[in-house]
């Protein structure tokens, strides 16, 4: 069956099981465990399997939501999650120790899905950050892997925020789509 | 900005239709009263009488400070006055009121933005969150028209309609801001810039904007060609410390970004800087930061074309279905950022994007999303 999927990605506590309750809102599923000693000194929680959502159209079609867990062991779970894409949401986190670097990971694990479908980067905790990176900066390093996508700060838990990334990322799949 | 301060207007030389109009207007919305020039707060000329010129001139020389509004058939280019475009609209005069009552003196109250005190000059992350914040806050506060105008599609070929639709940022705070972020960015220095009874401060590196205005007073001084007279100087450190403490204590600090992106919007209100020739190939270097600040109407997808391919701004509103207001006041504010590539067309027209198979679904969700964010 083909299913219509986008995937939130991106490291550990960017913000993907926060952005995908705030977009799917009841219609989110987590799989939440308690962090492990690595990743507790950032946060509770880190996600050992998949977030899971839906979006309901009025019509009857239903999107799926997918969110990677952020501790990169994700492989076992590729088909499922490359299969009848819609695109990728790539979420940073700006306060981790270089966003740049996530980002060239996150891109070479999806180039495949990412050359298919389409790109949107969200960059999370900004506010929370010493010295932020510059949009321009984040961009440069998109270019460098020939790559042109909106780059937008986000909020996670803003559900403007995580529409906007995601209009984005439907527009430049057309950007004749008409709502 | 109160709305319940009543702004004191002195119509001047207007026709009867349009004094009947402003009296029914002022009586209904208590926004403002029509008196005699010598007790006003602004003055609405009409701009068409051959008698306008020598008016205006009278006017700026008796009082100096005087915000003017002049109701005209084309846009005016005479330094501080604020365009009203003919037939007179309710909005458009709504919105240069509100513009001139952020500029008097004596209204003049900071707005709701962060109140960053003078330790904005050194970044704390608590800053950075009210600066979010407002940044966000901004989003809702200026409708449509504030950001993109009100003027209808014209034919590229006409000339005239074409003069008339065109601005030079270097007579507005706009073309200012440009310059400083440039230059601070590339000496990493800081720079003050000089407006009527203000100012406006670069930090060193020039990615922040210290300024006492509240947004709605940015956005009337945004609107006023500035005097030559008033320019902007690079400052150190020190000299920026010492410019901040003179400020006071409401300093709001904006990201120059965003501050270029809003300025450049409520400067253009939907026409095309001189900078972008109308038949260039306009191209998207890096999207701009769509969820802070206005978003403009169609912005997303304007963006979402202009990245996948070039294309003139008036083929960009064609193949967009879309008032060419719109594409002019995103490609406005996008070039003062410096986000655009421009070439010069000899090439064949673009080429139409293709379809998506899942077009159908793909415009329902995103008819889901808009309507889902915008609460
Ligand atoms: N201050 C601030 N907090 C944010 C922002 N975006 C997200 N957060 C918070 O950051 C945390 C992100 O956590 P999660 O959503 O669990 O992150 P995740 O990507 O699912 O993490 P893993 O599943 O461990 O990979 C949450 O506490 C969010 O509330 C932001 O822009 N500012
Ligand atoms: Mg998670």
């Amino acid at each position: 069956m083909h299913h219509h999927k986008i995937v939130f990605t991106g490291p550990v506590g960017a913000g993907k099981t926060t952005a995908i309750r705030t977009l799917c809102g009841a219609n989110a599923l987590g799989t939440d465990a308690a962090a492990s000693d690595m990743t507790r000194t950032r946060k509770e929680t880190t996600t050992v399997a998949l977030d899971y959502g839906t979006l309901h159209l009025n019509s009857g079609e239903t999107i799926h939501v997918y969110g990677t867990p952020g501790q990169e062991r994700f492989d076992f779970m590729w088909e499922i999650l490359t299969q009848g894409g819609i695109g990728l949401v790539l979420l940073l986190d700006a306060t981790r120790p270089a966003p740049l670097n996530d980002l060239r990971f996150f891109v070479n694990v999806f180039t495949a899905y990412v050359e298919r479908t389409a790109l949107a980067v969200g960059i999370t905790r900004s506010d929370l950050a010493q010295s932020p990176l510059s949009l321009d900066d984040y961009a440069g390093a998109l270019r460098s892997l020939d790559l042109v996508a909106p780059i937008f700060e986000v909020d996670a838990r803003e559900r403007r925020d995580i529409s906007l990334l995601v209009q984005a990322l439907l527009l430049q799949l057309d950007p004749g789509l008409a709502a | 900005m109160n709305p319940g301060l009543c702004i004191k207007l002195a119509a001047v030389e207007v026709d009867a239709r349009t004094l009947a109009a402003l009296t029914l207007l002022s009586q209904r919305s208590g926004r403002f009263s029509l008196t005699d020039i010598n007790q006003a707060d602004a003055v609405l000329l009409d701009g068409d009488r051959p008698e306008s010129i020598g008016l205006y001139e009278r006017q700026r020389c008796s009082h100096p400070g005087q915000p003017i509004l002049l109701l005209s058939s084309h846009e005016s280019c005479l330094r501080g006055v604020v365009s009203l475009l003919k037939p007179l609209q309710i909005e458009a005069l709504f919105a240069a009121l509100n513009a001139v009552r952020d500029h008097l003196p004596r209204h003049a109250a900071p707005g709701k933005d962060t109140a960053a005190g003078k330790e904005a000059v050194h970044g704390e992350t608590a800053e950075r969150h009210e600066r979010a914040g407002a940044a966000r806050a901004l989003a809702d506060q200026f409708a449509p028209e504030d950001l993109c105008g009100s003027s209808a599609d014209i034919d590229p070929h006409d000339a005239g309609a074409l003069a008339a639709l065109r601005f030079d940022p270097e007579h507005f705070l706009l073309g200012r801001l440009i310059h400083a972020r440039h230059h601070t960015a590339q000496q990493h220095c800081g720079a003050r810039i000089e407006l009527p009874s203000n100012l406006l401060l670069l930090d060193i590196g020039g990615t922040r904007c210290l300024t006492t205005l509240s947004a709605r007073q940015l956005r009337g001084l945004a609107l006023m060609p500035l005097d030559d007279g008033l320019g902007w100087q690079a400052i150190d450190a020190l000299q920026l410390k010492a410019a901040a403490d003179t400020l006071g204590t409401t300093l709001h600090a904006w990201s120059i970004e965003l501050l270029i992106w809003q300025i450049a919007l409520w400067t253009a209100r939907g026409r095309l800087p001189l900078g972008i020739a109308p038949d260039a190939l306009v191209g998207l270097r890096r999207w701009p930061n769509l969820t802070h600040g206005s978003l403009p109407p169609e912005a997303l997808r304007i963006a979402a074309l202009l990245s996948h391919q070039p294309h003139t701004p008036f083929a960009a509103a064609r193949r967009l279905g879309i008032p060419q207001r719109y594409v002019f006041a995103f490609v406005g504010a996008c070039a003062a950022l410096d986000l655009l590539t421009l070439t010069h067309t000899d090439a064949a027209p673009a080429a139409a994007p293709e379809q998506h198979p899942a077009r159908g679904l793909l415009s329902k969700l995103l008819g889901m999303l808009r309507r889902n964010s915008k609460h």
